[in-house]
């Protein structure tokens, strides 16, 4: 079975998954694969074969889909496949089935396997696994020039017998060595084209024992009329569909015989071609060690984290009233103008300003200079290896909640907006970790709710009243997350992760993955801020408010002790939540009069806190939650949009009881 | 004075003080192959480097790099320690 172009997590087991590119481009050049270990540069290397920038991350498993390139080499032409960084062939990420069917499924002619010249030992195995598959093999001694700085040095020439492969120095970000290594693995994948003499094992270098077992694997399965199978049924269909070799197959069949091997031989090997001098400790390693020791390293945690919300607050801030005022003057004017004359009926007109003018304005002042900003952050803290670092010192707190320590990056991005935070839990690594992330990230006041809490609060109750609803706002999140991870089936992985060393970030790596992240933002953003202003301009136009506020009255006002036209703002927030205070005091002098331009008018204080606390907590806005169908599908979204929801009301319902206003 | 220096007993990674040098011997099933991956086999010589607060992870060296192990699971690993013949911390 073949599957083409299917999202690779929707690729049934056993199945083989095709990138479509790669189906239709093999046919006219041969196909090499990128194989290493997370973090040996494979991505950047990538880039530099290809001349365009992935999405790459100084992470593990950030490289989820699966990447392809066309690359021209003088004349030659081949496709190159970025896999998933991977710690072995039968690794498997949350969702994705097992490496060795991502590998086989591009169906490569060549194999590039890279591994980090500074530390062979640990990088070898994997390139091992890869030449047992019988594929013709090219290793990149990639990061030669970290390794390098560590006085380490490698014999390539020698680790090239060893491996009866050809092994090239590289250093992928300055792009040494890389066309050189992509240009052997093309010549190798056209000679395998003409001659696919996909053989067993040339010179095994393993015990005889472990060689033994994997032959006679391979002659069970393979004999004439033999229904022997290799206990996998992915396994018998690669082999049936000539994507495997029988006794490339046995060796994953075999793996758990072959890995320790492969591990001592990679050892030995790394011993024989492996100079290693004295040298005086990189800064980058004594930095690394910092950021993880508890001092200085939580407190720089602290001021980092701050720094990078304050950096995008204060110039997003700056920027968004940068491009309001230009709009102000030089797009708003003739667009309403435009509008008038275009749309005859006045209810239409209005909703279509509410849409194209404030709903365009309101995505360009959050999306680019908030958002934009925020994957700028977010991306060199990435790259440069300060993330999975510091990450380590959170750990622990963040496992009280099901979460890997890492989550802290994009749970406090929640409190500038939840949307790029939702996406920013990419960054994690399994479905439950990036729903219980959501789900607190949802539940965490954005700038403009914290506006409006501030707004609500402050003139009326004073300050001290804004600063209660935080905290309690802050206390329901944590205790909504503890039930969350209780009630959510499954447990997290306990932390064993290799820290990246410290890098300094590529600019242009940093500027595309930004954009990157920033395109799926406003795809799923711009169009729904556009219909959602719109929704709100026609009922404000054509006074479907009314039948709506009785509609909520039991809620508002039984529940929740509100007059019955706060319902009303509480729902359309749903739409644009900085408007919240807006509408409300909108609909109040519709339905009071002038008078009730302040809000202290018509309602109590203990009113405003319930108001506050809920419009704080309430449920996502229209923007977040289609950025939660897109990362999660649409129950996962409902799921979390109604956990919250309720969470909200219980809140509301038990806080009116308490500051007796219901 | 005895002629040759009786091996240690075995303890757990999580037992180990921070600065000492052991060498693995085995590891709980439930977190072996992750363990693998990263390099943490029988016979590998690890060192303890740091200790994350609120006991987090535990940082150790694994040849040429830094591995964070959640403290349940360096429980979980058997190690021996090594007698030093001058401080290895770099």
């Amino acid at each position: 079975m073949t599957v083409v172009d299917a999202e690779l997590s929707r690729v049934p087991a056993g199945a083989i998954g095709v990138h479509r590119a790669v189906a239709e481009a093999a046919a006219a050049a041969p196909v090499v694969a990128l194989v290493g270990r997370p973090n040996v540069g494979k991505s950047t290397f990538f880039a530099r074969a290809s001349g365009r920038f992935a999405e790459t991350a100084n992470l593990p498993g950030t490289t989820v889909g699966v990447a392809t390139r066309r690359v021209r080499l003088g004349e030659r032409q081949a496709i190159l496949v970025d896999l998933p960084g991977t710690f072995g062939l039968a690794d498997r990420s949350d969702g994705l089935p097992p490496f060795w069917q991502l590998l086989v499924g591009a169906r490569p002619e060549a194999i590039l396997a890279i591994v980090d010249a500074g530390d062979l030992a640990r990088h070898l195995p994997l390139a091992l696994a890869c030449r047992d598959l019988g594929l013709p093999l090219v290793v990149a001694a990639n990061l030669a020039d970290e390794a390098e700085a560590h006085g380490i040095s490698v014999d390539t020439g020698r680790l090239s017998q060893l491996l009866a492969a050809p092994v090239v120095r590289t250093i992928g970000r300055r792009g040494t060595g890389v066309d050189a290594a992509v240009a052997a693995a093309v010549a190798l994948a056209e000679r395998q084209r003409v001659d696919p003499a996909r053989g067993p094992l040339s010179v095994p270098p393993y015990a005889g024992r472990a060689v033994r077992a994997v032959q006679a694997i391979a002659r069970v399965t393979s004999a004439a009329g033999s229904d022997g199978t290799f206990g996998d049924p992915a396994l018998d269909v690669a082999v049936r569909d000539h994507r495997l070799s029988a006794i490339g197959a046995a060796t994953i069949a075999a793996a758990e015989t072959l890995e320790p091997e492969r591990w001592s031989v990679a050892e030995r090997w790394a011993g024989q071609v492996t100079r290693q001098r004295t040298v005086a400790e990189p800064l980058a390693d004594r930095l690394a060690r910092l950021v993880t020791a508890p001092w200085p390293g939580v407190p720089l945690l602290a001021l980092v984290t701050i720094a990078s919300l304050v950096a995008t607050m204060v110039v997003g801030t700056a920027v968004a009233g940068f491009l309001g005022g230009v709009w102000g003057v030089v797009v708003s004017p003739p667009l309403t103008r435009l509008i008038d004359a275009v749309v005859p009926v006045p209810a239409l007109a209005e909703a279509t300003r509410w849409a194209l003018d404030s709903g365009l304005l309101a995505m360009l002042s959050v999306g680019i200079p908030f958002v934009l900003l925020f994957y700028v952050v977010l991306a060199v803290l990435e790259d440069s290896g300060y993330l999975a670092s510091a990450a380590v010192l959170s750990d622990r707190v963040c496992n009280a909640l099901g979460l890997p320590g890492r989550a802290t990056i994009p749970i406090l991005a929640a409190t500038g907006c939840n949307v790029p935070a939702v996406y920013g839990t990419r960054i994690l690594e399994t479905r439950r970790e990036r729903l219980l992330a959501s789900f607190l990230i949802v539940l965490t006041p954005c700038s403009a709710r914290s506006a409006v809490v501030i707004a609500a609060l402050a003139p009326i109750a004073g300050p001290a009243a804004a600063l209660a609803a935080f905290g309690v706002i802050a206390a329901l999140t944590v205790a909504a997350g503890l039930l969350a991870n209780a009630m959510l089936p499954g447990r997290q992985s306990p932390l064993i992760l290799e820290l990246p060393p410290l890098r300094r970030p590529i600019g242009r790596q940093v500027a595309a993955k930004a954009w990157f992240r920033f395109r799926s933002f406003v795809r799923t953003a711009a169009p729904i801020m556009l219909v959602g202003s719109f929704i709100l301009g026609l009922a404000s136009a054509s006074g479907a408010i009314g039948p709506l506020e009785d509609g909520l009255r039991p809620v508002t006002s039984g529940l929740l002790g509100l007059p019955a036209v706060a319902g009303v703002a509480l729902v359309l927030g749903f739409l644009r939540k900085e408007l919240a205070l807006q509408l409300l005091l909108v609909l109040a002098i519709a339905e009071v009069g002038p008078a009730a331009s302040d809000l202290s008018t018509f309602m109590t204080p203990g009113q405003l806190f319930v108001f506050a606390v809920v419009t704080g907590i309430s449920f996502p806005c229209v923007a977040t939650l289609a950025s939660l169908v897109d990362e999660f599908g649409p129950r996962a979204a409902a799921a979390v949009t109604l956990a919250v929801l309720g969470v909200a009301l219980l809140a509301g319902t038990a806080l009116a009881r308490i500051v007796g206003v219901a | 004075m005895p002629t040759a220096v009786p091996p240690s007993p075995a303890r757990s990674l999580a037992d180990l003080d921070r600065g000492e040098v052991a060498t693995v011997v085995g590891a709980g099933r439930e977190h072996r192959t992750r363990l693998a991956m990263q390099g943490i086999r029988p016979g590998v010589v690890v060192a303890v480097e740091q200790d994350a607060p609120f006991g987090g992870p535990r940082v150790v060296r694994v040849g040429a790099v830094r591995v964070a192990i959640a403290r349940g699971v360096a429980r979980s690993v058997l190690v021996q320690a090594v007698d030093r013949p001058h401080s290895v911390e770099p």
